[in-house]
């Protein structure tokens, strides 16, 4: 009986892996992922250039042999740049991310099985949160604490809290109808374990996906605080800071802002590839096919 | 004989490669009602889609379908516009979805009448308000500004024929369409496509599993199984013969009685569960910012006592108050006054934290309609099925729970193995079996079924009748069986309780109460019912069919 058990364990660990090895967008974006995480902790130890060093005379480069990306007007290597900024802004959107998830996910959950006035509080307070603008009460929570990476994180994550307690809380509202949900409680499950039995493996598909949208909303409005200087502070860079000196420089040096820009693309692609795949790697229902 | 309205002539069908109808032939004619008749997969349904040509992507059909002097298949899609929705219409199953949830009943209907004939919309709007008169929907009760969800089921299908029979098409095609309603809109509803039928002289496909049904309304009928057609001919005639074995074979599960030997047992003295002037109120529309309209009564001062073993019967209309009794029974919702006892336990003043309440829980199971929404599909069976367990009082070990779950599959009828996998997998007929294995696994006295059958082709309902009247034989399970369908609650119940408006207005042995009923609401049930044998005595006695009075149908729904 036992032996049976875990031939079936292991035959489920199997089939994770055909089919992933069947989904090209899960291993594109598994490849694209595990890139961007690779440059970023070698960036801890390594990089081509020194990017505290400033070297005048060979600023404003295009292109070359020596500056794959040239460099910008402090004479800096834009891919030593890159590299550096890459913990930063991963750091701060994915830390974001984090916070919206691990805060909002279990509010939204909770309002959904609840209802009635808890759901109305949290629902009015999320409409609150959304009506400022989110820029406004970033700068708000950094006139008070002060600029730096730790504060953009904080202001960006308090934004997605609402994101995520809204979409799960909508996702959850239309389960708990379902029958399976109502066989649920006829067995005498309370609400908090059919939300993690029944409602959270059901609700993670969208989950994911929001979650790999706030995390290019998030690189982005790392950038919009670094642009008016509330973001990462210099010496230490980021990709949105990077942009945002680029476009004084825009018409003499398009690459200071091309560079950071693809970075920002590539890696939000890599991600979205990565959620949609594991979205259908996970998803039973596709398990016999292909 | 006029020519007919639509040949089908060896029509194949496949899709992505699959076979899906073998050489079909069927022959609709003018101001005819013809049967299409099969159980789920039977190619019932992409027989009419393939008329409409609105079939799924991947699919190549040969073959001929000639209507009137034009050959469907080799019709442009351009043409095909133009025939849907003003000489071809379709009804659908679901009138819940089949109508858009954010225009009013007058656009939808003047819709299609404006996009065909080029009306203006105060012309099309006063054609819409005809028809929607003629569907029985007048404009006095049912202005054209009226919303989908202001109306009933009933009164949505009606929309929906409306809307279908706008333009007076010449052939009109019905896919199943009142297996979403209950038995006495059903009535109504054929009765008013029969109307429209000899009215307007069209043709009408009407697809269906239900053979009483058929019996009742059709001239023709075609018998698919698989993509090929078993039996077609006149309807009466093939349904009273039944040469054929499928025809023969499908009669009898529609009628199918399970072997029961407790059926004749007498009922103990002691209750199982005993419910006290039960009222169940709904808080009443939101008028204002605090005040709110009056609420509304569904479940109205009901009393009754299920005995051990017994099989009890809940029949009625849709929104009578059934399901709601159902799930304050089983504490899933709180009643507003009265008291239910179950197994001498005061359920209904327990809180879900008691431990008296995971007592109760254990003795008293569920088996919902749809074999579908009742299982969460990302976990495997064998989690589904093991859900109750945890209501155990000591843990089991991991071994003894995978005893619990062969032996629950077992019973059932269902393989070991079926437990490593997900319940999209299975067929609607093994889900069901799989559900009232999920039911039985902790050994309950108590199952409520809410219409465990009514979701399933006629031959697996038969087999899931024969799982519960063999569940009660061999342990002694008492149920609740709610259903509007009279067939099922004949086959697998010893007493009968009848609903109406949320009160319990007839009670007694299930034969007393549906072969005599007393009351109006009982009364309007059974003649409602579709009963294949009844329909085929009054066709071959009387060829003329019986009109809407006879049948006692009242106001729209």
């Amino acid at each position: 009986m036992n032996d049976h058990l875990v031939a079936a364990e292991h035959e489920d660990w199997r089939l994770f892996l055909k089919k992933a090895r069947a989904n090209r967008s899960f291993q594109a974006g598994a490849i694209i992922t595990l890139l961007i995480v690779a440059v970023a902790t070698i960036s801890l130890v390594w990089t081509p250039y020194d990017v505290s060093r400033l070297a005048i005379p060979e600023r404003l480069q295009g292109p070359s042999g020596a500056h794959w990306f040239g460099t910008d007007h402090f004479g800096r290597d834009i891919v030593s740049m890159i590299m550096e900024g890459s913990r930063n802004s991963i750091a701060v959107a994915l830390i974001a991310v984090g916070i919206g998830m691990v805060i909002g996910v279990p509010l939204g959950c909770w309002a959904a099985a609840k209802r009635g006035w808890i759901d109305e509080v949290f629902m009015r307070t999320s409409d609150i949160i959304f009506a400022f603008p989110a820029l406004l009460s970033a700068v708000m929570i950094t006139a008070i604490f002060g600029p730096g990476a730790v504060n953009a994180i904080i202001a960006i994550g308090i934004f997605n809290i609402p994101v995520f307690a809204r979409v799960a809380r909508g996702a959850a509202l239309s389960l708990w109808p379902r029958e399976f949900i109502l066989a649920a409680r006829a067995s005498g499950k309370g609400p908090a374990r059919i939300t993690a039995e029944h409602i959270l493996p059901n609700i993670a598909n969208l989950l994911l996906v929001q979650g790999t949208i706030q995390f290019s909303l998030g690189i982005l409005a790392e950038a919009g605080l670094s642009y008016v200087g509330l973001g990462a502070q210099p010496p230490a860079t980021s990709w949105g800071r990077m942009l945002a000196e680029a476009q004084t420089m825009m018409a003499i040096a398009p690459q200071m802002a091309i560079a950071p820009g693809a970075a920002i693309i590539v890696t939000v692609l890599g991600l979205n590839l990565l959620g949609d795949g594991l979205r259908d790697v996970l998803d039973p229902k596709l398990r016999r096919q292909r | 004989m006029t020519a007919p309205i639509l040949a089908i002539d060896t029509l194949d069908l496949t899709i992505g490669g699959a076979p899906i109808l073998k050489g079909v032939d069927m022959v609709v004619e003018a101001g005819k009602v013809h049967a299409l008749v099969g159980e789920s997969g039977s190619g019932k349904s992409m027989t009419a889609l393939t008329t409409m040509r609105l079939l799924p992507h991947g699919a190549e059909a040969s073959g001929t379908l000639r209507f009137g002097d034009e050959d469907l298949l080799a019709a442009t899609e351009e043409r095909m516009c133009a025939l849907r929705g003003d000489d071809i219409g379709m009804v659908f199953q679901e009138p819940m979805t089949a109508l858009n949830p954010v225009k009013t009943i007058g656009e939808q209907v003047a819709e299609g009448i404006r996009w065909h004939t080029g009306a203006n919309r105060p012309d099309a709007e006063e054609r819409a308000a005809h028809m929607l008169e003629r569907v029985g929907l007048p404009h006095t009760r049912f202005p054209l500004d009226r919303y989908p969800h202001e109306l009933s089921g009933g009164q949505r299908q009606r929309v929906v024929i409306a809307i279908a029979c706008a333009l007076r098409p010449k052939l009109l095609i019905a896919d199943e369409p009142t297996t979403a309603l209950d038995v006495v809109l059903q009535a109504q509803i054929l009765d008013l496509l029969k109307e429209l039928v000899s009215e307007d002289g069209m043709g009408l496909i009407l697809i269906s599993h239900d053979l009483g049904v058929v019996a009742d309304m059709a001239d023709d009928i075609t018998i698919l199984r698989h993509g090929v057609v078993q039996e077609a001919g006149h309807a009466v005639d093939v349904l009273r013969h039944q040469n054929h074995p499928y025809t023969q074979q499908l009669a009898e599960a529609s009628a199918h009685v399970p072997q029961w030997q407790s059926r004749a047992r007498s009922p103990k003295d002691t209750a199982l569960l005993d419910v006290q002037n039960l009222v169940k109120d709904y808080p009443g529309p939101r008028n204002g910012l605090l005040a709110r309209g009056d609420p509304f009564r569904a479940v109205d001062d009901v009393s009754f006592s299920v005995p051990p073993g017994r099989s009890v019967g809940l029949v009625g209309q849709s929104g009578c108050g059934k399901s709601t009794l159902a799930r304050i029974v089983l504490a899933l919702d709180k009643p507003t006054g009265g008291a239910i006892s179950f197994d001498g336990m005061q359920t209904s003043s327990l809180n879900d934290h008691d431990a008296q309440m995971a007592l109760a829980r254990r003795e008293m199971q569920v088996v919902f309609q749809d074999p579908y929404g009742s299982f969460n599909p990302r976990q495997t069976v064998e989690r589904l099925v093991a859900e109750p367990l945890h209501l155990e009082e000591r843990p089991l070990g991991r071994a003894e729970r995978r005893e619990r779950i062969v032996f629950a599959l077992e019973e059932v009828g269902m393989p070991a193995d079926a437990m490593h996998r997900y319940p999209h997998e299975f067929s609607g007929g093994q889900r069901q079996r799989l559900a009232i294995a999920r039911a039985i696994i902790t050994r309950p006295k108590l199952v409520v079924c809410d219409e465990p059958v009514s979701a399933l082709d006629v031959s697996i309902r038969a087999q899931i009748l024969d799982l519960f009247a063999k569940l009660n034989d061999e342990l002694g399970l008492a149920y609740l069986f709610i259903t509007h369908d009279l067939t099922v609650a004949r086959a697998i119940t010893h007493e009968v309780m009848v609903m109406d408006h949320g009160k319990i207005v007839e009670r007694g042995a299930t034969a007393d109460v549906l072969d005599d009923p007393q009351t109006e609401a009982a009364q309007r049930l059974v003649a409602a019912a579709p009963d294949l044998r009844r329909a085929i005595e009054r066709r071959v006695g009387n060829t003329v069919p019986p009109s809407p009075r006879e049948r006692g149908e009242g106001a729209p729904s």
